[in-house]
Formats: C-alpha cells, structure tokens, sequence
C-alpha cells in the first residue's frame, strides 16, 4: 500500500534544512568576519587565505574609545558624550516615532475618513527624500531655529525620519486585529479610548516591538542628518566615531571595531523584544467594521 | 461603569487627536525642505558660493538633467539594483520565516541572531564587504577558490560590483522582511491550517492559497517600505564602488550626492532629486493601490 | 460511509493521560456523540480521528483499513471545528469549493458539488459573500457545506453548535440530524451538552478523564446508567444523590431522612453487608403530593416549591444537602415526599449500579 518514500522526495525533504543552513551561514558569516577583524593586526588582515588563528589587537578598540595606544586622541574626549546623547536621542525619537505611528496607525486602521488615503501617503512621502538631497536645507532650517547642535533637534529628526514606517506598520498590525470586541465594549459603554488603550493595544504588541526595533535601529545608525546638525554638543556615536577616525585614514581594523561597538546596544534591545518580536498578530473573522 | 471614561471623546476627537500631533510633526519637519527643494529646482545655485546668489533658469535644469543619457542609464541601473536586491530580500524572508513559524528549542536566540545584519552601521556594512570582496585576498574570493574557480574581480567589473552590492544589501536587509513576515505568518489562526490539511491541501497549495494571500497585507507593506529604501542606497555604493568602474554603478541616489556635494551644483542636485522622489512617488502610488485591494481582500 | 473501529487508543500530554485506552466499535452511518465534561478527552479523541493529534499507542481503522498512518487528507475525512475556520479571505463559494480544487477536480465537477450543497444547506442567497460579516450560524452552516462536499467517509463535528445563539440551535440541530440521515455519512459529533446528545445521537460515547464512562444510546444512557457519573451527567434537572445507611428500623437517607421499614424492603435488602451506597433518583421520580403513594420520605427541612418554566418543582433539604423534585401537590397541606423506587438507582461504593429491582412500577397519575 505504503511504499518506502522515493530518493527524489528524501532529498527534497531535506531540501528546506540544507537551504537555512546555507542562509545562517551568509546571514552569520560577515557578522563573525566584523568581529574577528576588528581583533586582527593590519598583516593578518590582508593575508590569503584568510587566517583564522592569530595574535589579536585591541588596538582598533582602543582607537575607538580613545584609551590605551591612543588614549589622550581626539576620540577619547567626548566619547561617554557621544554615547549619552545618541541613547537619550534614539530613545526618545523611537518613543515617539512609535508611539506617534500607533496612534495614527489605529485612527487610520478603524475609520475611513475622508482623505485617510492622502494622509497615509503624505506620511510615507517623508521617507522618500534621500538625506544627501536636503541636508542644506535642514542646516539652514536647524539654525535659524536654533536648533542645530541640540539634543533636541537631533530627537526631532529621529522621530521624523521614522513616523512614516511606524505609522504604515502599525497600521497594518492594526488592521488583523477584529473590532468584535472594540465593538462589543463600546455597546457596553465603555469609551473608544479606553477599548483602544486596554483591549486593542495589548493586540498588537508584536507590531509595536518591531516598529520600536526598527526605529531605533534607523535612529541609532543615522548618519548624514546627524553629522550636518550636530557638530559638537550633540554629537550621536556614530559622528563621533566617524571623525575621531578620520584622521588615521582607512584603518579595518578601527572601522570594524566601531560597528562592533555600535551593534551592541541595538542587539541588547532585540534581545529585550525578542519574545514579542515573534509574537506576531492576529487574525479574527467574525465582525469587521470597514 | 468602572473603567469608561467620565469625559469621554468622540469618535471625531479621537481621530483628530492621533493624526493632528503626526501631521504638525511632519509638515513642520518636512515642509521647508520640500518646497526648497523644490524651488531651488528652478535655479542656478551652489552653496559653495552662496554670495554668488542665484539666478533662475526655469525648467533648465530639468532639462539639462533628462537630455543627459548617462541619466537615463543611471535610472536603469538603479531600477536593476532595486528589483534584483528587493526580490531577493523577499523570496529568502519570506522563505526563512515561513520555516521559522514552528517551535524549537533556541528559536529567540536564533532569531535575536538572524537580525543582526540590519543593525549594523550601513557605512560599516560597505566597508565590511568591500573588505570581503576585494579580489586578492577577500574571503569571499577565498570561499570561491575553494570550490575549484579562479578569483572573481567583483568590485572592478560593472555587472560583478551590482552583484556585490545586491549581495551586500541583501544581507543587510533580508531580517526586515524575516521579522515582518514572520509576523504576519503568525497571525493565521492554526485551525485554519488544520482546515486545510483535512481539506487536503498540499504543502504548496495551502501556502499559495491560504498562507501568501493572508499574509499579503504585511508583506506588501514590507515591500513598499524596502522598495522606497533601496532607492535611497547610498552607503553601500559609496563604500564598496565609489560609483566605479568609471561611472557605472552610480545609481539615482549616488549620482545625487555627488552633484550636491562633489560638484556643489545645489540647483541642479535639487532637480534631479524631484525626479527621484516623483518616480517613487509614482511606483508607490501604484503599489498601494495594489495593497488596498489586497488588504480589502484578505479582511474577509 | 466507513465503519469505525478504535482500539486501545492512548493520548498522553507528559504524564497527563487525555485520552486513556479507550476502544469503542462505531457501525457505518451511525452518529455516535461524544459526550462529557471539558477535559474529559472527547475532541482529543476526535481529532486523533481526524489526524490533528497524534497517538502514543493504540489503532483507528476505517472499514478495516488501519489509518493513524496517514495524514489528515488522505484521511477522506472532514471536520468542522468549533472555532471559525472558514478561510477569510475567499468567499463561501471559494471556501466551499476549497477541498475540491484543492484535490484537483475539474471545474464542471466543483460547479455541480457546489450547486448541490447549496441546496442541501440553503446558502443560495450568501454564495458571493465573504465570511466576515456573517453571524454565527450561517458561518457553521458554510462549514458544513465545506465538510460535506465531497462525500467524505467520516464527518467530525467539535461541537459546532457552541457558538450558535440558543434561539438558532434548535433549528441547526434538527437540520444537521436530517442531513445526516439523508447522507448516511458516518459522524461524531462532540458535546459537552447532554440535552444536545440525547436529540441527535444513535448512540452516545459518555466520557470522562479519557475513559468511555458508558456507550450505548440514549435510553440506555438515561434509564439504565451504568454509573452514577453516568446518571448524574445525563437527564436535567440532574439525578439526586442520596447516601444510603442501613438502620435497625428502616434506611437512612443522607442526613435525617427516613425511609420506613415496611417501604424499602427490597431496598434494605439490597444494602444489607453494603457500606457506602448511594440512591439515584431523577427530581421527575421524587414527589411532593397529597395522595399517598409508595415510600414516603421523612425529615425533610425547608420544603420549598417552585416554578421553572411550566414545571414545578421543590427544593428540601437534608441535613446540608439540597434535593429537587417535582411539585405534585396543588398546595396541599397534607402533601408528603413520596419516592419513586421503581425508578431508583442504587450505586455501590465504587459508584457502580447494582442491578436490584426497587419495587414495582407505579402507576402512572
């Protein structure tokens, strides 16, 4: 009746596995690579074949955070700065940018007022606009404001540079939640934002931890914005890192120090959100609204 | 009753009050940018020499700017680059997340580790690769020895350098779609799987049928986000091609920074990037349309 | 159509028995009920049946043909879950047609299944409709329709009917009995509702703690309970338990009540060399009525009647126990309690029911 499966559907049964391994292996590959470069002596750097064992340096780290060999450098001051006000600028903008995005999301998920459509697109219009493109403005506009060199003008663009994305995304999150029971409570007599607040939000906690990871990682990493605006008082990580390097060139080494140093806290916060970054959503049949 | 508010707020209220903070936000962000930008189209302008003022020439810039081949050749590339890396984010996303959907023992741990790509600085992302690829003693060169072929020289030849960055970006952002689409792969009810299978659907019908028009909403929301990133790709291009060989791998967004900031031709930067914006203006128009239908579709 | 046979069947979470041997011999076209209290192991049952759960130990076969082997679809079964499982985004035509398009059959074919349950389930008017929207009931029925489609072997219900509003339920119950019939397709229907069980079943499976309680139909089940489990579940309002002690001059009837010497002869026989045994009986057997008739039962506190719809029923109390029987008395102020013991059940320590003959039929008033 049964017979034995074939080869062809053995091998194709193992497909899948072969396939996730090669893709852990592309995906891991180049994050173990950063790592063990940002240990390696410029000789073992540029060696061939690529040497795994070797004498590590902690020279690029300590170029990067300007002690040691390098200590009394231009990177070592301001660097604890650097470090606080690029954490008080991403939390906040990410704070913002999702708690902005939830509220739009859901207001832009449960009515269809008119001009919901526009609204939804002017918002993700504000991440069209390359950086490079606008900069010059964003100085010119930054201080005449007075805003340049601020914590809180770099907060403001870390939240606008990602309300458009938190905004799209929680509203799709918003979207596979039924309103049965937003339903079921307003007949009830309790008011919209008390559904929306106690029974819709804790709905989409997956989507609010992605959006936030997202988020943060987009202001974490910002750049260009970054380096026009704040020149010296609010300085993010990056910029800082960035110009205490310049000076010795293209040193590997230092450069893939700094982005091991960079990921760190992002990975922290993702390892904080993991349990609600698999979460996901949920989809409901009975009852929707529009 | 406990719990309901005694000032309650109308529907009307509560709409205005969770867009009106967004839009103040975002007009007050974005509205003198925008309409310089777009002013400043219509002039002869640098930055660099500011005091030489500016003089307006209308539509010349636009003009100058879309008889140029190269341009058109740019547009090409960048669409190449755009497509080719975007498709390949979503077949592998979409692939890795859907195997990710059952329990296993160190699935967070698993998964904590997979996003890791997108975190990393994109500079330090073109610097990594560059590194990687680099053709004498690149390890990526070395995995190819290694399976008998001589070394490829990635970064020096146009269709090899787009190959690299695809593979750069890709690594880069492939997590993006895995945690998003693991998201929306979640939200499928079980039962309905188990309807499925007793109805007697086959792997592949049930995740063509059921599962990839349930989770379309997210995932098209996923693609619209990438597609509009990628066209912005700049770090990686600036750090593994710098635009080379020659100028051929320059994109849309490269060319840009170049003019706005090699050449400081602020004016004509300004032009080429409302080109920019309207072609992605236009295939987003488009893709949302597509998204509300579908959305409409998997509402039930 | 099949004949189901389970054998030895063995559902284990970690040390948690759900479904604990349990053997059981279903003919073709039968519906047999599962019925019990939640956790009794009744929808773990089925959904071994259906190929949803997984069995440590034990077989299934249809016809003969063993299947825990074989997946869910080659199973030719089909099953609505309690829960909605309609596949939102296709219409109820599309969620119809799904197990058939789904197996590849041609396009004239799936028309014609289509038209025909349409029929059968009067879904004419909502074939374009998308499930969202839908109440309840007409979301169950869509379901069925789905399950019926194709003519599968066996049909699985989970209790189907849990989210139907009460006025509904009748009306589907009788409608998912008349297809049945008409279909002579073989079916389990899960419930924990026993009025449900005793309407629509052959025969009904009573389970509880993963273990068949009793099988037979639905006389079986009310007049002859094999346990007191059984007699209890079964019948609403629920059996009456009395604790049972032998005294020097008639039985002692849980605390304080009294049933004469002369009155429960047979009963007092029957418990002589018996400690522990308990009498079964219905508040429909138990009498608050002028006219004497049978035992009558004294010591009785708190006699309290009462209406339940058109019935009238009493309440007392013995000791801290609560009784309830039915309410014959008119007011009468000579109205006494009078036992039926030719309906009686008596258990046994171990809540077994002993086979004894209480007494002679009364007749009826």
């Amino acid at each position: 009746m049964t017979a034995g499966p074939s080869p062809v559907s053995r091998a194709l049964h193992f497909l899948p596995v072969v396939l996730l391994l090669v893709y852990s292996f592309y995906n891991i590959g180049p994050m173990f690579w950063l790592v063990i470069s940002s240990i390696k002596d410029r000789q073992d750097l540029f060696t061939f074949p690529p040497t795994l064992i070797f004498e590590p340096t902690w020279s690029g780290y300590q170029a990067v955070f300007g002690v040691g060999a390098a200590a009394g450098s231009a990177a070592a001051i301001g660097l604890v700065d650097a470090l606080i006000n690029s954490i008080v600028i991403s939390v906040s903008g990410t704070v913002a940018a999702v708690a902005l995005g939830t509220f739009a999301g859901y207001a832009c998920s449960r009515f269809a007022f008119p001009g919901r459509n526009d609204f939804l697109f002017f918002v993700l219009s504000t991440r069209m606009l390359p950086p490079v493109a606008v900069l010059v403005f964003y100085h010119i506009m930054f201080s005449e404001l007075g805003l340049a060199d601020t914590r809180i003008g770099l907060i403001l663009i870390a939240t606008f540079i990602n309300v458009g994305l938190a905004t799209w995304i929680m509203k799709g999150f918003f979207d596979g939640v039924s309103t049965d029971i937003e339903r079921i409570a307003i007949n009830c007599g309790y008011s919209r934002f008390y559904a929306f607040r106690r029974l819709v939000v804790p709905q989409v906690k997956g989507g609010i931890a992605a959006t936030s990871g997202f988020c943060f990682i987009f202001a974490w990493n910002e750049f260009a914005f970054a380096s026009i605006i704040s020149t010296t008082q609010a300085k993010t990580l990056p910029v800082k890192i960035a110009s205490a390097m310049g000076a010795t060139g293209l040193e590997w080494t230092q450069i893939c120090a700094a982005g091991t140093v960079l990921i760190v806290p992002v990975v922290i916060l993702f390892y904080f959100l993991r349990h609600y970054l698999l979460m996901g959503m949920t989809f409901g049949v009975l009852g929707r609204a529009k | 009753m406990t719990g309901a508010k005694r000032f309650e707020l109308s529907d009307r209220a509560i709409i205005w009050l969770f867009l009106v903070p967004t839009l103040v936000l975002l007009i007050g962000m974005v509205g003198y940018p925008f309409v310089s930008l777009i002013i400043l189209s219509f002039y002869r302008f640098s930055i660099l020499r500011s005091e030489a003022g500016r003089e307006y020439i209308g539509l010349e810039n636009y003009d100058f700017l879309l008889d140029d081949p190269e341009l058109w050749e740019r547009f090409i590339f960048t669409g190449q680059f755009v497509v080719t890396s975007v498709t390949c984010q979503f077949i592998i996303g979409i692939f890795v997340a859907y195997h990710l959907q059952k329990s296993f023992r160190g699935r967070d741990i698993i998964f904590t580790v997979l996003m890791m790509p997108m975190m990393v600085c994109p500079i330090v992302v073109g610097f990594l690769w560059r590194y990687m690829f680099n053709s004498e003693w690149g390890v990526v060169n070395y995995l190819v020895t290694l399976t008998g072929s001589g070394k490829v020289d990635w970064l020096g030849v146009t269709d090899n350098a787009l190959l690299a960055v695809v593979i750069a970006d890709t690594w880069m952002w492939t997590p993006f779609v895995i945690l998003l689409a693991t998201a929306a792969f979640r939200g499928i009810p079980k039962v309905i799987y188990e309807a499925a299978d007793i109805d007697g659907a086959s792997a592949f019908y049930r995740f063509t049928r059921i599962t990839l028009p349930l989770a379309a909403p997210i995932l098209f929301i996923a693609l619209l986000l990438r597609m509009i990133d990628s066209f912005k790709q700049y770090d990686l291009f600036f750090a593994m091609t710098g635009g080379g060989p020659g100028s051929t791998t320059q994109t849309v967004s490269f060319s840009l920074g170049k003019v706005a900031f090699s050449y400081f031709y602020t004016g004509e930067a300004s032009a080429l990037a409302v080109i920019l914006l309207l072609i992605i203006i236009g295939l987003s128009l488009v893709l949302v349309r597509y998204l509300n239908l579908l959305s409409a579709k998997a509402r039930g | 159509m099949a004949a189901i046979s389970i054998e030895n069947l063995l559902v284990r979470f970690g040390d948690f028995r759900a479904v604990n041997k349990i053997s059981l011999e279903i003919a073709d076209g039968e519906l047999v009920v599962f019925l019990g209290p939640s956790g009794c192991g009744k929808t773990t049952t089925l959904r071994c049946i259906a190929g949803l759960q997984e069995a440590q130990a034990g077989s299934i076969a249809f016809d003969g043909q063993p299947i825990l082997e074989l997946a869910p679809s080659a199973r030719n079964v089909a099953m609505v879950f309690q829960s909605v499982s309609l596949y939102p985004h296709l219409s109820v035509a599309g969620n119809i047609a799904f197990p058939l398009k789904a197996r590849g059959e041609p396009r004239q074919a799936v028309r014609e299944r289509l038209d025909w349950v349409a029929g059968v389930l009067d879904l004419g008017a909502i074939m374009k409709r998308r499930p969202g929207g839908l109440p309840p009931g007409a979301l169950q029925r869509v379901a069925l329709a789905r399950a019926i489609v194709r003519s599968p072997n066996v049909l699985l219900l989970d209790e189907p009917l849990s989210a139907v509003d009460e006025q509904f339920r009748e009306n589907m119950r009788w409608e998912l009995g008349h297809i049945q019939r008409e279909l002579g397709v073989t079916t389990i229907y899960v419930t924990h509702d026993q009025r449900e069980a005793m309407a629509l079943a052959d025969r009904i499976v009573l389970m509880r703690d993963g273990r068949i309680e009793q099988f037979g139909d639905a006389d079986d089940l009310y007049f002859r309970p094999a346990t007191a489990f059984t007699g209890y579940f079964i019948g609403s309002p629920s059996m009456n338990f009395f604790p049972l002690r032998l005294q020097d001059d008639g039985i002692e009837l849980a605390a304080g009540g009294r049933l004469d010497g002369a009155a429960g002869e047979a009963l007092q026989r029957a418990l002589s060399g018996r400690e522990g045994c308990r009498l079964g009986l219905r508040p429909q057997d138990l009498h608050l009525t002028a006219a004497a008739r049978g035992p009558q039962l004294s010591g009785a506190a708190e006699i309290l009647p009462y209406r339940q719809g058109s019935d009238r029923l009493f309440s007392f109390k013995l000791g801290e126990q609560v009784f309830l029987g039915s309410d014959r008395s008119d007011g009468a102020a000579t109205a006494a309690i009078h036992l039926d013991l030719s309906r009686a059940f008596l258990f046994d320590a171990e809540d077994r029911r002993l086979a004894v003959d209480l007494g002679a039929r009364e007749a009826v008033s």
